[in-house]
């Protein structure tokens, strides 16, 4: 308690907050040593585990580049957690499943060798459905409930837009992702405030990097760490790869706190609303789409700086009154040729 | 030395400096710009009215060297602790109470924010609640740490109808290109009305903040006591990043001498602001949103022979220094902490201030009062 406030004291004058875990973010997917090390490419999963010929990743993206390097021709045991059902290994050869997002793969190494997790659908530019939910926090009992409807609605994967866990402890970051497994589609997460409550690198060695980006049949996903209602100068940088790409036919941005509170004298919100005001001008300039956040435990539907956006914090932490709203997730129906994206409010109580 | 160090070299002494000191520093402050007794009594032939007076108590520099220290500790928590030891037993016990109603009033806006689940639809009189009640705790924890030290007291400045200042601003922002402005202010008092514009230019950046203020007194004729209505226009151009934040708000703000409630703090004030504001936030050549904005907070200050400080705390999350960078449940909730102080020479003084947010903003300006 007296470090916490010591903390608390010392954070409130300090403009770095959020740099450390920025910092954090550039090792993600990095591990081992000279006899055998493993590096997914943009840090898109994170190493749970690497020892004798065995590595363990949780994948934060629905493909990956994974690179695997051996001191001598080796066999290797690659398990790759949160992956889709029919993900399948370009170089590996699979394993038996016993979960379906849990997927493993026998590669045989020698020197450095690459690999692909993809699916046969990943360049597919027909409609599809992702789903969207925030916000589980100390509801963690309740949250297959939310699952079941999530596996009911049949969406490719789902964003968790943070606030997976109360205080961000190893207990409930480890309960998470067990409770995962029994969710038939993976979820990739950015982390919320409350995921931040021990430490900083905690959250990334268990679900990946806060900020990153992908693309999935013609819509680019891109994650921002604004759990501590900023984004960090370096996070900033990397938006530079990731906005304005012609190619991107949709482009979704995710992040926990949203620059804007619609209710603005809450200010559920960026501490500055200058600088929430600069970061919805880059994501706008950049060709983003559309905007989910999470935080606000209620559901918001608005505009920022021209973006659609959405708040849904109904993961099941205490919900915001007098609204009618309660647990909740979105759907999201998105027709990449077409540059259109529909959601859907999916109501768990 | 690069930019980049001068700028994370200011970051550091400004959070050591305001942030985990502010309150000691401001109160000794006071304390070392006070002059002894007999340069006390010259200083206060300039003013208008009877100074203002504290009860006496009879103690010497260690006993009060010992109150200072217990103002500190258990003063931290238990507020008034310093008077208490003073011998002061009346004053201690009022600061205790104090305390108390502020603790609930931060308990009971934090809960009843949580029952609500910080519901759009109360969650404004409740964090004005909370609000209310830090001011109190905050409040008489400096108010025990100045009352120890036994500055003998001074009045406000008289009102004036013209006051302009004339200045330079620096702020040290990790997300901005800008850093030097040029500051000028106006207040303008006909009877009960004030017309105050001010404009902040940067000199190095396309970046400007202009805010005209109209402000009606509905009680208090002087700077030491009184209740305004303020409305206020503020136009923020970013023009670098291609956007412009305009606020119009309406707020009741308030100084009152401490004196008031507890003698012993004779020459000290507390201020209380609170209200709404609506933004309009435009994205050149691309869009247009709106947004609520709380403004509000609460401030303690002293009188000096020659001028005032104070310490404040400011619930705005616009402007330069905007709201506090905190790391976890707390983020993006508080606004910003400043001290300001300034000091009078006949008709021209100086203007200081301070603020830690987003940002870390120092200012210092020269500033005119005329036709008294």
């Amino acid at each position: 308690m007296k470090k916490r406030l010591l903390l608390l004291l010392f954070a409130t004058g300090c403009l770095d907050v959020a740099d450390g875990r920025a910092l954090i973010d550039l090792e993600v997917g990095r591990a081992g040593d000279a006899a055998l090390s493993v590096e997914v490419e943009d840090g898109l999963a994170t190493v749970r585990g690497i020892a004798g010929n065995r590595v363990g990743l949780w994948a934060n993206a629905p493909t990956l580049d994974v690179t695997l390097q051996s001191s001598a021709p080796n066999e290797v045991e690659l398990t790759i957690e949160n992956v889709l059902a029919d993900a399948h290994l370009e170089g590996g050869e699979a394993l038996e499943r016993e979960i379906a997002t849990v997927g493993r793969w026998r590669v045989a190494v020698a020197g450095r060798t690459t690999v692909r997790l993809t699916t046969d659908d990943a360049d597919d530019l027909d409609p599809w459905r992702f789903a969207v939910f925030a916000d589980v926090q100390e509801a963690i009992d309740d949250v297959q409930d939310v699952f079941a409807l999530i596996d009911a609605n049949q969406p490719r994967f789902a964003l968790i837009a943070g606030d997976l866990t109360e205080q961000g402890t190893e207990e409930e970051l480890e309960r998470f992702q067990a409770e995962m497994k029994r969710l038939g589609v993976p979820a990739y997460a950015t982390l919320g405030n409350h995921d931040i409550g021990t430490t900083d690198a905690l959250f990334s060695t268990y679900f990946g990097r806060g900020s990153s980006s992908f693309v999935f049949r013609g819509v680019r996903f891109t994650f921002l760490d604004s759990a501590s209602a900023m984004i960090a100068p370096l996070t900033d940088t990397m938006l530079d790869d990731w906005l304005g790409r012609p190619e991107d036919l949709l482009h979704v941005a995710t992040m926990h706190i949203a620059p804007h509170d619609p209710t603005g004298t809450r200010n559920g919100a960026f501490a500055s609303r200058a600088e929430a005001a600069r970061v919805l001008r880059r994501l706008a300039d950049g060709g983003v789409d559309a905007t989910f956040y999470g935080h606000v435990h209620s559901y918001y539907a608005f505009d920022n700086a021209g973006m659609a956006a959405f708040i849904t914090g109904g993961g099941g932490a205490i919900p915001e009154r007098l609204d009618g709203i309660g647990r909740h997730f979105l759907t999201v129906d998105v027709a990449p040729l077409l540059g259109a994206l529909r959601t859907g409010l999916v109501r768990v109580d | 030395m690069t930019a980049g160090a001068w700028r994370r070299a200011i970051d550091s002494v400004c959070s050591a400096a305001l942030v985990a000191a502010l309150p000691q520093i401001a109160v000794l402050l006071v304390v070392a710009t006070a002059p002894p007794a007999d340069a006390r009594a010259l200083a206060e032939l300039d003013t208008s009215t009877t100074a203002p007076t504290a009860p006496a108590l009879d103690v010497g520099p260690g006993h009060r060297a010992l109150a200072v220290g217990a103002a500190l500790v258990p003063g931290l928590l238990l507020h008034g602790s310093g008077h208490f030891v003073l011998g002061d037993s009346d004053t201690a016990g009022t600061l205790l109470m104090l305390e108390g109603i502020g603790l609930l009033g931060i308990v009971g806006g934090l809960a009843g924010i949580a029952i609500t689940g910080a519901s759009g639809k109360t969650v404004t009189p409740l964090t004005g609640i909370t609000i209310g009640g830090a001011g109190l705790f905050t409040t008489t924890f400096v108010a025990d740490l100045y009352g120890v030290f036994g500055v003998a007291p001074s009045r406000a400045q008289p009102l004036t109808p013209i006051e302009t200042s004339l200045g330079v601003a620096y702020v040290s922002d990790r997300i901005f290109e800008y850093g030097v402005f040029s500051t000028w202010s106006l207040d303008l008092r006909f009877d009960d009305l004030r017309l105050s514009p001010s404009a902040w230019v940067a000199l190095d950046d396309d970046n400007a903040r202009l805010r005209g203020e109209v402000a009606y007194r509905v009680a208090g004729d002087s700077r030491a006591a009184y209740l305004d209505l303020v409305g206020a226009l503020t136009h923020h151009h970013y023009g670098s990043e291609g956007f412009a934040i305009t606020t119009g708000e309406l707020a009741v703000a308030s100084r009152l001498g401490t004196d008031w409630l507890i003698p012993a703090l004779a020459g000290t004030f507390v201020e209380g602001a609170f209200g709404v504001g609506l933004e309009g936030h435009r994205f050149f050549d691309l869009a247009t949103h709106s947004a609520t904005l709380l403004v509000g907070g609460f401030a303690f200050g002293a009188y000096l022979p020659r001028g005032e400080v104070a310490l404040y705390y400011d619930h705005r999350h616009d402007g330069f220094a905007a709201g506090l960078k905190m790391a976890g449940l707390g983020s993006g909730v508080g606004g910003h902490l400043g001290a300001r102080g300034e000091w009078f020479f006949g008709d021209l003084g100086v203007r200081v201030g301070a603020e830690t947010g987003s940002a870390h903003v120092v200012s210092a300006a020269l500033v005119y009062r005329g036709l008294q």
